[in-house]
Parts: C-alpha cells; sequence; structure tokens
C-alpha cells in the first residue's frame, strides 16, 4: 500500500486498483498456468499445417518459449558477474559531483 | 498540386522548416512548424509520381537524382513523417530552439536521404542525419552525454565517409553513381558501402554508438533518435543489398546477442536501445533472404517498429521528465501516480512483443514466415530465441521495474498532455494497423503499402495456427517469468556500467593512448636524448670522412694520387710490350 494515498492518480484505482488485490498474484499465476494448458492441449487435439517439421511437435512453440525466456533469465546473473562494474568505470557518471559542464 | 510543387523532396521541406526554427525566438510558431510542416511534406509526397526521376541535376560528371519515389521508399518515408508528426507533439511542452531545429533537420535529413536516387545526394543527407541530431545528445549538457556525443558523432561521420569513399570507388570502376541492386564482389567498393551502411545499423560489434549515445540524449531526444538513423539504414540496405546471404547470419547474430545485455541493463532507456538493436536485427535478417515476402516483412518491420519504439522511449521519456532517472533499480510502482502513461507503454510492450492485434504481430510474422519458406532453420531458432527475448526485455521488464514491481515509493504528477497525446497516438497507430481487416481497416492499411502488395495481399497473418503459435511461445515464456520471480531466480536489478564491445575503445583503446601518452612524457626525454646522441655521433664521422676538411680530403691525396695513377699505367704498358 502507497504511504499516502492522497498522491495516488484517480485513474490509476480505476485502472490498476485490482492489482493491489491480494489475491491477484494467485489469479496471475494459476490463470497463466491454465491458459499454458490449454494452449498446448489444443496443439495436441488440433493439426496445424507446418512447412518444417520441428515445428510438427505439439507444444513446440511453447516449450520454446518457456526454455528461452528461463535460459537468458537465468544467464542474468553470471553474465552480471561477468560483464557488471561500478557505475563510474568509464569516469563518466552522471550522478558524480560535477557531472555536468 | 501544382507540377512545381510535386518535384520538391518532401525532406527539403523539414531542413527549410528547420532552419527556420533555428532563429525562431517564438515558441507558437516553431510549435507550429514542427507539427504541420511534417503534415505538408506528407501531402507532397501523396502528389508525388512514383517510379519516376521528378528531380535530378548533373554536376561535375555526375548524374544526381534528388527526388525519386517508389513502393518501398515510400514506407520508409511514410513512417519517418508519421514519427517527426509524433516526435513534434511529444516535445510541444519544452520552450527548445535547438532541439525544435535539430530534431526538425534531422528528420529532414533523413526523409531526404530516402527519397534521392544516387549515392552522391545520399553522401550529403547522410553526413546531415548526424551532424544535426547531435545536438539532441549534446542538450543533457553533462559531461557524460558531452563525451557520447562525441564519439556518436565520430563513428557517425566515419559511416558517411566509408560511404562517400565506396562510391567513389564504384564510380570509378563502372561510371554510374544510382543508387541501385548491387552484389558484394571482390571489388572494395561494394564492401566499403556495406560497412557505412553496417554501421548506421549498428551490425555486431559497430552497435555500440547506439547504446552509448540514445540513453544520454534528452528526453525528446531519445524519442527523435529512436525514429530515423537505423530505419534509413535498413532502407538503403534494402535498396542495395537485398538478397545478400551474409546479412541472414549478420541480422540473425544481431537479434540474439542484445537480449543477453538487455536483461542485466540497470537504465530502461539503455534497455530499449538493445531491444532496438534486436528489432533491427529481423529487418537486416528478411533483407539477406531478399524473396518478396521478406521484403515486405523488413518495411512492414520497419514501419511498426519506428511507432512503437518511439511510443517506448516516449514512455520512458516521460517517466524520466517526471521522476529524473530510468534506471529500473530506483524506479517501481509508477502506475500508482503516472497510469496512462504506464498503459500506454503496456501497448507499446503488447505490440513489440507481437502479441495478436498488436502491430507486430503482424510485421514480423512476414519476415517469420519468409525464413521459414525458405528453409533457413537454424536463422528461423535464432529469431524465434530473439522473440522470446524481446518478449523478456521490452515486454515485460521495461514495463514491470518501471510501472509496477516493487513500488519506489516515488509519487510524481503524470506525464504533460502533449505527451499523454502522443503516446496515445502511436498507441492508436500500433493497434489500428494490427487488427484483422475489415473493409479496408486494420492490417490491410499496412499491407497494401509494403514494396510488393500483391503478395502482402496474398498472405494472412490471422490463421488459427498461427494465433496458436504465437500465444503459446509468449503465454509460456510469461509463464516463465512468473515461476522465476517466484523461486527469486529472476536477477534483481543493481546499478552499475555493463561492459560491452565498446570497451575496446573506450577503456583499452582510450588507456593504450594514454598509456602511451603518458610514457611518452617520462622517457620521451631521455629517448630523444639517445636518439639525438645516435644521429649526432652518426653525422659526426660522416663528416669527419667526406666533408672537405675530412679524412678523404687531407693532405696530399689528390696530387700524389694522380702521381700513383699514371705509375700504374706505365707499369701495365711496359708489362704488355714485354709480354
Amino acid at each position: 500500500m502507497p504511504q499516502n494515498d492522497n498522491d495516488v492518480h484517480p485513474v490509476s484505482t480505476g485502472l490498476f486498483g485490482w492489482i493491489e488485490h491480494k489475491w491477484t498474484g494467485r489469479i496471475i499465476f494459476w490463470g497463466l498456468l491454465a491458459l499454458s494448458a490449454v494452449l498446448i492441449l489444443i496443439d495436441l487435439i488440433h493439426h496445424r499445417h507446418v512447412q518444417q517439421d520441428i515445428e510438427s511437435i505439439s507444444g513446440f512453440y511453447g516449450i520454446y518459449g518457456f526454455v528461452a525466456f528461463a535460459f537468458v533469465v537465468l544467464m542474468g546473473r553470471p553474465l552480471g558477474w561477468l560483464l557488471r562494474r561500478h557505475e563510474d568505470y568509464y569516469g563518466d557518471a552522471d550522478d558524480s559531483d560535477g557531472g555536468h559542464l | 498540386m501544382s507540377a512545381f510543387l510535386a518535384v520538391i523532396n518532401p525532406g527539403l521541406l523539414l531542413i527549410l522548416a528547420g532552419l527556420i526554427c533555428a532563429f525562431m525566438p517564438d515558441q507558437r510558431t516553431r510549435q507550429v512548424l514542427t507539427i504541420a510542416t511534417p503534415i505538408a511534406a506528407f501531402w507532397l509526397l501523396s502528389g508525388a509520381v512514383q517510379q519516376e526521376d521528378l528531380m535530378s541535376l548533373s554536376m561535375m560528371g555526375v548524374d544526381m537524382v534528388l527526388y525519386r519515389v517508389d513502393s518501398l521508399s515510400f514506407i520508409f518515408g511514410f513512417a519517418f513523417l508519421i514519427a517527426a508528426t509524433l516526435n513534434g507533439i511529444y516535445a510541444l511542452h519544452q520552450d527548445d530552439r535547438v532541439q525544435d531545429a535539430s530534431a526538425l533537420i534531422y528528420a529532414g535529413a533523413a526523409v531526404a536521404a530516402t527519397f534521392v536516387g544516387d549515392f552522391l545526394s545520399l553522401f550529403v543527407f547522410w553526413e546531415l542525419t548526424a551532424i544535426s541530431s547531435v545536438f539532441l545528445i549534446l542538450k543533457t549538457g553533462t559531461r557524460a552525454a558531452y563525451g557520447a556525443a562525441m564519439r556518436y558523432l565520430g563513428v557517425q561521420i566515419l559511416s558517411g565517409v566509408l560511404l562517400l569513399y565506396g562510391a567513389a570507388q564504384l564510380f570509378a570502376m563502372t561510371g554510374d553513381m544510382s543508387i541501385r541492386s548491387l552484389s558484394l564482389g571482390a571489388d572494395a567498393g561494394t564492401w566499403l558501402l556495406l560497412f557505412a551502411f553496417g554501421i548506421k545499423a549498428a551490425f555486431p560489434l559497430m552497435h555500440n554508438w547506439l547504446q552509448d549515445s540514445y540513453p544520454r540524449a534528452t528526453v525528446v531526444g531519445a524519442v527523435v533518435l529512436s525514429a530515423f538513423t537505423t530505419k534509413l539504414a535498413v532502407y538503403i540496405l534494402a535498396r542495395v543489398f537485398a538478397g545478400e546471404n551474409i546479412l541472414i547470419w549478420i541480422g540473425a547474430i544481431m537479434t540474439v546477442f542484445p537480449v543477453f545485455f538487455a536483461v542485466i541493463e540497470n537504465d530502461l532507456r539503455k534497455v530499449l536501445a538493445y531491444s532496438l538493436n534486436n528489432q533491427v536485427g529481423f529487418m537486416v535478417c528478411a533483407i539477406g533472404v531478399g524473396t518478396h515476402l521478406a521484403l515486405n516483412g523488413a518495411a512492414a518491420h520497419a514501419f511498426a517498429h519506428i511507432i512503437y519504439k518511439g511510443l517506448l522511449f516516449m514512455s520512458m521519456g516521460a517517466v524520466l521528465y517526471r521522476t529524473g532517472t530510468t534506471k529500473a533499480s530506483e524506479l517501481g510502482g509508477l502506475y500508482k501516480s503516472m497510469p496512462w502513461t504506464a498503459v500506454f507503454c503496456l501497448i507499446g510492450a503488447a505490440s513489440i512483443s507481437a502479441f495478436p492485434f498488436f502491430s507486430g504481430f503482424v510485421a514480423k510474422s512476414l519476415t517469420m514466415s519468409a525464413v521459414l519458406y525458405e528453409g533457413h532453420i537454424i536463422v528461423w531458432a535464432m529469431l524465434l530465441f530473439a522473440s522470446a527475448g524481446v518478449l523478456e526485455h521490452s515486454g515485460i521488464k521495461i514495463p514491470y521495474f518501471a510501472f509496477f514491481g516493487h513500488d519506489s515509493g516515488k509519487r510524481v504528477e503524470e506525464a504533460p498532455f502533449n505527451m499523454l497525446l502522443a503516446m496515445g497516438l502511436a498507441s492508436f497507430i500500433c493497434i489500428a494497423i494490427a487488427l484483422p481487416s475489415v473493409s479496408g481497416f486494420g492490417y490491410g492499411m499496412l499491407y497494401q503499402m509494403l514494396p510488393y502488395p500483391e503478395t502482402a495481399q496474398a498472405y494472412h497473418p490471422y490463421t488459427f495456427d498461427h494465433i496458436l503459435t504465437q500465444m503459446q511461445l509468449l503465454v509460456l515464456a510469461a509463464m516463465a517469468f512468473v515461476l522465476l520471480q517466484r523461486f527469486n531466480l529472476y536477477p534483481e536489478e543493481r546499478p552499475g556500467t555493463v561492459l560491452d564491445a565498446d570497451w575496446a575503445y573506450r577503456r583499452a583503446g582510450y588507456g593504450a593512448a594514454l598509456w602511451s601518452g603518458a610514457i611518452w612524457r617520462k622517457a620521451g626525454p631521455a629517448l630523444m636524448d639517445v636518439w639525438q646522441g645516435i644521429w649526432h655521433r652518426a653525422y659526426e664521422r660522416i663528416e669527419s670522412a667526406f666533408s672537405p676538411q675530412g679524412v678523404l680530403a687531407r693532405g696530399p691525396l689528390t696530387g700524389g694520387m694522380a702521381v700513383w695513377v699514371a705509375v700504374l699505367l706505365c707499369t701495365v704498358l711496359l708489362l704488355s710490350f714485354l709480354g
């Protein structure tokens, strides 16, 4: 909850008020899971028109998307460790004193 | 429209308006100019006869074509003009002569370059895009922005020089300066051109000027910059190198590698810069495939991308304008104070992620299908991987960390009305050109503008199979996000500088230059002494031997020599008589 409700934009309550609801997280999680299952199930029943053999595997796109996404995110930590340096590495961080000309 | 107006390159009109803005103190007049000029330019363009040299001149034996329109240049020029109009609206709140002028001249140069027909004219406008746009970075006013602007200018000018050099080589060999389809051969000219275009399109390892400069540009500047430079390069690649196989691989690599940088980058405008790189990769790949379907894909993607990427930069610009930062580690929960911006950002995110009913879907499908039809399985798998990556960094990371996620407690005002209006219009276009086609409205509007409209009309993006596969890809990828969040496996956003290929010149190259400078300062005098000592001694030796006072010129040598030569001759004569 925001510390100061007076500062919240009135439109926000209408558009995004549901985010605050305690069930929202669970609904998103189970909703997505159900949707995933439905999409894979349709693929098992429905015969898709394909260009290449690999596409014909049921749920190929879903599995590929899941694995690709997870791989990218999981690479974040090792890559960050490898490539991330302090903010003023090049000596021109905007926040440092005298950053402005 | 009068015959006179119909032969004016619309880019020149924008450049003229930009020049007026540069000297116009009255804000109201500039506001009118920045919005009305692109619309007037479009009116000029719509009256142009296609496939004809509308304005040409001959200079120094080179035929220059200053205005020529066809279906390929039309869609790019049209997209540039829409972007220029939206940028004008987005910038209404600021009273800045330099940025207004810079944005208009830059847009004008890009439009003009799209409609010229020879490499020499292209060079002029190519360099003008660089020179006019640098002010959009400089105006931030920080030292970091100044450094980035200078690096940007250096790289862009280099691209222009390579373009001119390549075109000159080509002219020397063929005597033809016209922009035409070329194939990469043994001659250096075409390769130089590819390098010139590649720098501007931000090919892998030549890409860092983009991530370096765009995030440091002003609020409006980054929006303006995102539309023109790289897409001008995409256009010219499609015109000159369509069907070059090397582009398929360059494009595919270009879609994949920025995904990894985007996931660890903390500055959300820099994430968008990496995402821009990744999107241009799809277009470059399609150009490499080179079939009608693929070129349609490149053009459609460029059109859709100019709008939704501009929209995403606008939303992050609004965040920067209100909160003073775009660092993910300092943001979150902004939906409470900037709900409209959040909605527009979500529309941009859905568009770039290619959700059905959003513009990325109808545009990217063309490219994906073209790659698959030509049997490039590995490349197709790379593009599919990159599509999941786009969902990660632009579809989820940008809106999630700025507007949702952990509440930063920042309570600010909603973006100014003009910014919301520009974002709203961009959002409208993102959806309008993506809806299933009903009586001319919907994606049909986009498809009929493509370079090969017959091929486009035969393609149907909204098939059951296609929606199913795309939804599978996106929904299960989103599922991965939710799971990773739940198990705390999503890496937290941390401030820092992420090293990329620009390390080579910003750290290693710059370091080597500093180091050699320091060494020279320290060891220089001593080294100079040694060198001068050696040279001095050698000079003395030579002088002591050969000078008029030297060993060889000393004493009776010259006279004695003559006597001895005479004696020798006599001896030889005597011996020959005796023999």
